[in-house]
């Protein structure tokens, strides 16, 4: 076999030397329909292997030793092919392109890390280039992930998306990696991926690319369910001036919100300097008023992350706590204040002897719609310097700045305002190398807990002593007047509200910011500084022929920085977390470029956890030409996230401590040993924890029939074990337990027993119609199984979900207007987190909009709505409703 | 063959959202359901059994007297009561024989006395009345005091006995008729309430003025940690049950210790004594009516501590009380016990039993 490829190899060269008569061909290649250029376009000399790409401008020069007259055959992503008889050599050939769809054709990186055409992909992966984000039937280009196969969304806020994909999804999602233009942008403190906050302007985006399951191999701990890569626009290859501006309305019958307007203005500016230095800068701004989490079920807290719905209104549960109301988590159980009263008007007593032994009570709280100012907004700030260094390579600097409004879920909502973050890096990319790197700073801004700011509004204006006194004489006195229990219970919490200051009064305003100015535990407030540096290098190996093989490594160092109002840390003394880890990749062809197998493994090193491999092993064999079997083993894992390693934070209903030795030490829980809550016989003793890891095996099959039907199916199993997972312990004062002893409350965290499976399949099918026309349907299922018994998986995936899509890039006379309509349905499923558990019922979602080119001036004009029928959803349990965003956009130099 | 191939997928997707356009819209948001109160223990109000049944016309004619005097209102479907419930034959033994009567009373003796039958905010069963010595200290619908921070009323004693159920000093005759809004028990004679303090009571009969000047004597040095007991008899929020001598049992302690049989000999005595002997009389925040004692002998723990011991014959209707020093001669002497010679004399803070010898508790 080796040896056939040299003799083919040699003769290739043979074949070369002896027609050496050189013609070098000039052109320019430019779209048919818009009259742009077309960059990176493949010009090949019909017969033989010689060949380019065109370069930004369109142009490409090629030289061949082949005599004239020759056929040059022109070949781009989204183009028609074309052939052209070239029989002079002498001036500018011209070639136009007609623009169509061709399937299975984009050139994806992130699945093996080199370019490789999306159908040859040996893993399940998904593509978003420029075209497609600018048709697209979504308000912003971060929408769009919601619509891609295997994926779920968690909606936290407008400006707030969590996707995941194959399970385990949530707010803050810690088990999907984001890349943007090589930067991982996880906050380093909150631990959530600020993709829809930071990054890359809508107009600055030049694809994104999308991984499902397991990618820890190549992307290092975290990516257990998905990486999403998202590329940039090179200013050598997109300069000039852009912009954008949308404008939409939203919140039509909205129950929480007066419709009210959305802003997204995006502008970037690219300028080529010179052939060896370019520039960009690009800013984009959305304001609207958020959605509203409105959910005022009853929720009845059984521990500090559990918890279920249960019946009950303020008016009629004296201890209501509601899902979307904060400060009535502040509950005490009225028999001790009735005690005492007892005790001292006897009188009394003997009535109060009749009452219950357990009478719960709750502050009365404030729904979010009260605590939060409604305005979101997200301002980005990006530039970024190219220099090219030699023929092969450039350093890029680059800095993506954002800071923003915006509402997340964690154990409990919280409000970032003003929250910023800043990345920035010095790239340094050759041909077969890149050396990286960059820090990512963080700033938490005025942010704060909800729950938090409002027990603490609610003291401030009233001591929990003086409110539940007042309402414990109140009570009393209603119940000695004859009233029923509730009527009493109401009576009393008149009485004890009476002053209260109202939501939105001047009053409540001054003590939100007295609150809300202060960190944990005296505040709301959660002070976070957190930084994360990073260095990275790759290489691949040219010279070695015999197989593909590419090195990679990295360091990282988390500075974990909350002035000890998020995690154990103290003013001025943060806490640094370092890992480093390494990877390798051999890849190589055989059967005559039939079979592709490739492996990889990965090696990371925790300061805190023993170092982990993780190997990756992928196939990929044409079956026939278009026709690809696909299968792949993979491990992933994560290590604790910073906040599981180091959170030391009160919540009201118990403290959440992460896993590291030191914090138990804190809390004496070592030497005192906390007890299970729910069978007092079991001590829960210190275990070091361990990295979460997946075990995944996937079969895909991706094929284009007839240039027509692109077909993509995948089936997957996956074993997750050591899974990180939350548990409730009670430690108490005596070290044993007793009926009434005094104990204090705290979440651990632990790897739960046993191995859950998981197990999943996906098909897409999209189909090109006459005239442009595209239908798509994707349909895929995650299902969870093995779960031990009292587990909680947060596994939050339906077992069916679908997208059918239509569209068109261009009909019309002029194939100028195009439109995607994209329908969403997915089942219902049992939502858990560590803020709350409960259905969430199936919903369905129309995205569509409609666009009109106008090539003279290069720019689209689109009329779109994200939630057409404007029926309201949710995509997370007491997560806010999302209703329809009707928008229209001008977009200048775009085409 | 490809052209069906096209029209059916165009066809079937385009059919396909148009199903999932036309498919209903998402669910609403689940609004927080509320939890419903539990049910009511009967269909009528207590207002409605009572107007429907003639046996308590003397009842509606007195809660109609009362009207908005009450402090309770019986037709109130969502309020709680327990009510004693005197039917006519009660009315008429208690010595109001018609409701021409009724109807020619004050309206606010009328609204007191049936405040009286009223304990609010509870629903007691007669399986709820508890035994304990010496019965529920519990408050009734007549407010004596609506200050700050909790209101004070007029107490009232269910009691748990071996004889059946009882409140104050009288016995349960139909228990547990279910109401909507509470539980009605039957009762043979009304429930009067008490007008006035134990002070009172003492300082108007001739023959407690030993006793007045016994306490007065105490009250003027008592034991450290000892309070002044005239103010506290004097107190309507208090609860007593008091033992108290007559005058010619004073006098015959004095025979038996040899001091002049005198009022004047009170004042001879040491402050602490006297008052640690008037305080062994008293039973504190307990109302222990004739009935709550148990039938046969026992004690409880008097005002210092010390028990009284008790011969009780409840067949007999008889009550009997010493204390350990209670002996006749020679020593070391037989056990004496002083004779109840009137009873169930109810005050606002308590109820005094008048007894044939003074209590020695040493």
């Amino acid at each position: 076999m080796l040896h056939l490829v040299a003799v083919l190899i040699l003769a290739n060269v043979l074949t070369i030397a002896a027609n050496a008569q050189p013609v070098t061909l000039k052109g320019t290649v430019t779209d048919a329909t818009t009259k742009v250029p077309v960059s990176a376009a493949s010009v090949v000399v019909k017969g033989s292997t010689t060949g380019t790409y065109t370069d930004e401008a369109g142009n490409f020069t090629i030289t061949t030793s082949q005599p004239l007259p020759i056929t040059l055959e022109i070949s781009a992503v989204n183009y028609q092919n074309q052939s052209v008889v070239v029989s002079a050599a002498s001036g500018n050939i011209s070639i136009t392109l007609e623009q169509t769809v061709a399937l299975g054709q984009e050139v994806v990186v992130s699945a093996t890390r080199t370019p490789a055409r999306i159908l040859e992909s040996p893993v399940s992966i998904e593509r978003v280039g420029t075209t497609a984000i600018r048709g697209a039937a979504a308000a912003n280009y971060y929408d769009m992930i919601n619509n891609l196969k295997g994926v779920d969304v968690v909606t936290s806020s407008l400006t707030f998306k969590t996707p995941a994909t194959r399970g385990f999804n949530g707010s803050g999602n810690t088990r999907v990696n984001q890349i943007m233009d090589g930067m991982d942008n996880q906050a380093p403190g909150l631990n959530f991926s600020v993709g829809s906050i930071i990054g890359l302007t809508e107009l600055d985006v030049d694809n994104f690319e999308l991984l499902q399951g397991a990618s820890s191999a190549l992307y290092g701990p975290g990516g257990m369910n998905g990486t999403i890569l998202i590329n940039g626009k090179s200013p050598f290859k997109y300069p000039g001036l852009s912009f954008q501006i949308k404008t939409g309305m939203m919140h039509f019958n909205d129950k929480g919100r007066d419709v009210s307007p959305y802003y997204n203005w995006a502008v970037r500016w690219g300028q080529k300097v010179s052939d060896k230095f370019a520039f960009k800068i690009g800013a984009e701004l959305v304001q609207a008023k958020d959605w509203l989490a409105r959910d005022y079920r009853n929720y009845l807290r059984q521990s500090s992350t559990t918890g279920k719905i249960v019946p009950g209104t303020r008016e009629t549960d004296p201890n209501y706590d509601g899902a979307n109301v904060y400060g009535d988590e502040a509950s005490t159980n009225m028999r001790s204040i009735l005690d005492i009263i007892g005790g001292n008007a006897f009188f009394a007593s003997d009535f109060i002897k009749t009452l219950p032994t357990n009478i719960p009570v709750s502050r009365t709280g404030y729904t979010e719609n009260e605590m939060i100012n409604p305005n979101t907004y997200t301002f980005k700030l990006t530039g970024a310097l190219h220099y090219k260094l030699a023929k092969n390579v450039e350093a890029i600097l680059a800095a993506n700045w954002g800071t923003g409004n915006s509402v997340y879920t964690g154990s409990q909502r919280y409000s970032l305002k003003d929250f910023k973050i800043g990345q920035y890096k010095l790239d340094i990319v050759g041909k077969n190398w890149y050396v990286r790197g960059y820090t990512t700073q963080e700033n938490s801004g005025n942010s704060s807990n909800l729950t938090f700011s409002a027990i603490k509004l609610n003291e401030a204006w009233k001591s929990n002593t003086a409110w539940f006194t007042e309402y414990t004489l109140g009570y009393l006195n209603a119940k000695l007047a004859g009233k029923n229990e509730m009527d009493a219970h109401n009576i009393a919490r008149g009485i004890a509200d009476v002053g209260r200051p109202a939501a939105g009064s001047q009053q409540f305003k001054d003590l939100m910011k007295q609150v809300t100015s202060k960190p944990i535990p005296v505040g709301g407030q959660f002070v976070d500084r957190s930084d994360l540096y990073m260095a990275e290098g790759q290489y691949s190996f040219e010279q070695i022929k015999f197989a593909d093989i590419m090195v990679g490594g990295n360091w990282k160092q988390y500075v974990l920085n909350s002035q000890g109002t998020l995690f154990a840390d103290k003013a001025g003394e943060p806490i640094t977390i370092n890992e480093v880890g390494a990877y390798i990749q051999v890849a190589k062809s055989f059967l005559n470029e039939k079979l592709r197998l490739s492996a990889s493994g990965r090696y990371d090193k925790n300061e805190n956890f023993e170092g982990r491999f993780t190997p990756r092993v992928t196939a990929l064999y044409k079956v026939a030409k278009s026709h690809n079997l696909r299968f792949s083993y993979q491990t992933a894992y994560r290590f604790p996230s910073t906040q599981q390693q180091w959170i030391d934070l009160d919540v009201v209903t118990g403290r959440l401590l992460g896993e590291n030795i030191a914090l138990w030490e804190k809390y004496n829980l070592i030497n005192n040993a906390p007890y299970n809550p729910l069978d007092l016989s079991e001590r829960i003793t210190y275990v070091k924890t361990k990295p979460e890891s997946v075990t995944s095996f996937e079969l895909g099959y991706k094929s284009v029939i007839k240039s027509k039907l692109m077909v993509d199916v995948y089936g997957y199993v996956g074993e997750y074990q050591n899974f990180l997972s939350r548990r409730d312990a009670i430690q108490f004062a005596s070290g044993v337990p007793a009926p009434n002893a005094p104990y204090s409350a705290y979440s651990v965290v632990v790897n739960a027993p046993g191995k859950v499976k998981t197990y999943g399949w996906g098909a897409s099918f999209d189909y090109l119609l006459p005239k442009g026309f595209t239908a798509g349907l994707n349909l895929s299922s995650d299902i969870l199984k093995d779960v031990p018994e009292g587990f909680r998986a947060n596994f939050n995936a339906p077992k069916l979900r679908t997208n059918v899509s239509v569209g068109n890039t261009g009909f019309g006379k002029k194939k100028l207007v195009g439109f995607n309509l994209v329908w969403k349905w997915q089942d219902g499923f049992f939502y858990e987190s560590d803020f709350i558990q409960d259905d969430l019922p199936a919903f369905h979602n129309v995205d569509a909009s409609i666009n009109i080119k106008s090539p003279r001036i290069r720019s689209l004009i689109k009329i779109g709505a994200n939630n057409l029928l404007n029926s309201y959803y949710r995509n997370a349990v007491a997560n806010p409703m999302v209703g329809g965003l009707y928008y229209v956009s001008f977009a200048y130099n775009v085409l | 063959m490809k052209n069906i191939f096209r029209n059916w997928w165009s066809q079937s997707l385009l059919l396909l959202v148009a199903v999932g356009m036309l498919a209903s819209c998402n669910k609403e948001l689940p609004e927080p359901t509320p939890i419903q109160p539990p049910p009511a223990t009967g269909t009528q109000t207590i207002s409605q059994i009572l107007a429907a049944n003639p046996n308590y016309s003397f009842l509606v004619a007195a809660i109609a007297r009362a009207g908005s005097s009450l402090s309770f209102n019986p037709a109130d479907a969502t309020a709680k009561y327990t009510m004693f419930a005197p039917d006519n034959n009660a009315f008429i033994a208690s010595g109001i024989p018609s409701i021409a009567v009724i109807n020619g009373m004050p309206v606010a003796s009328v609204a007191a006395l049936v405040n009286y039958h009223v304990m609010p905010g509870l629903l007691l069963k007669a399986a709820d009345f508890k035994t304990d010595f010496p019965n529920m200290y519990m408050q009734s619908a007549l407010v004596l005091s609506s200050a700050p921070p909790l209101a004070y009323r007029m107490s009232i004693f269910p009691r748990k006995h071996s004889t059946g159920n009882w409140v104050n000093n009288l016995p349960i005759t139909s228990a547990d008729v279910m109401a909507s809004n509470g539980v009605m028990h039957g009762v043979p004679f009304l429930l009067s309430p008490p007008t006035q303090v134990i002070a009172q009571i003492l300082a108007g009969n001739a023959n407690f003025t030993y006793l007045m000047a016994a306490i007065a004597r105490g009250d003027a040095g008592p034991p450290p940690g000892g309070q002044a007991l005239l103010p506290l008899l004097s107190n309507g929020a208090a609860n007593f049950t008091l033992f108290a001598p007559t005058n010619q049992a004073f006098n015959n302690l004095f025979a038996a210790l040899g001091l002049p049989q005198d009022i004047s000999t009170i004042n001879a005595l040491p402050t602490q004594q006297v008052w640690g002997i008037v305080a062994f009389h008293l039973l504190l925040n307990k109302r222990a009516f004739f009935r709550n004692f148990p039938d046969g002998q026992s004690t409880f723990p008097s005002l210092i501590g010390v028990p009284q011991q008790y011969k009780v014959s409840l067949a007999a209707g008889t009550l009997e009380v010493r204390g350990p020093a209670n002996l006749i001669p020679p020593a070391p002497g037989t056990p004496y016990y002083a004779k109840a010679t009137a009873m169930d004399a109810h005050a606002v803070n308590g109820v005094v039993h008048t007894i044939d010898a003074v209590l020695l508790p040493q």
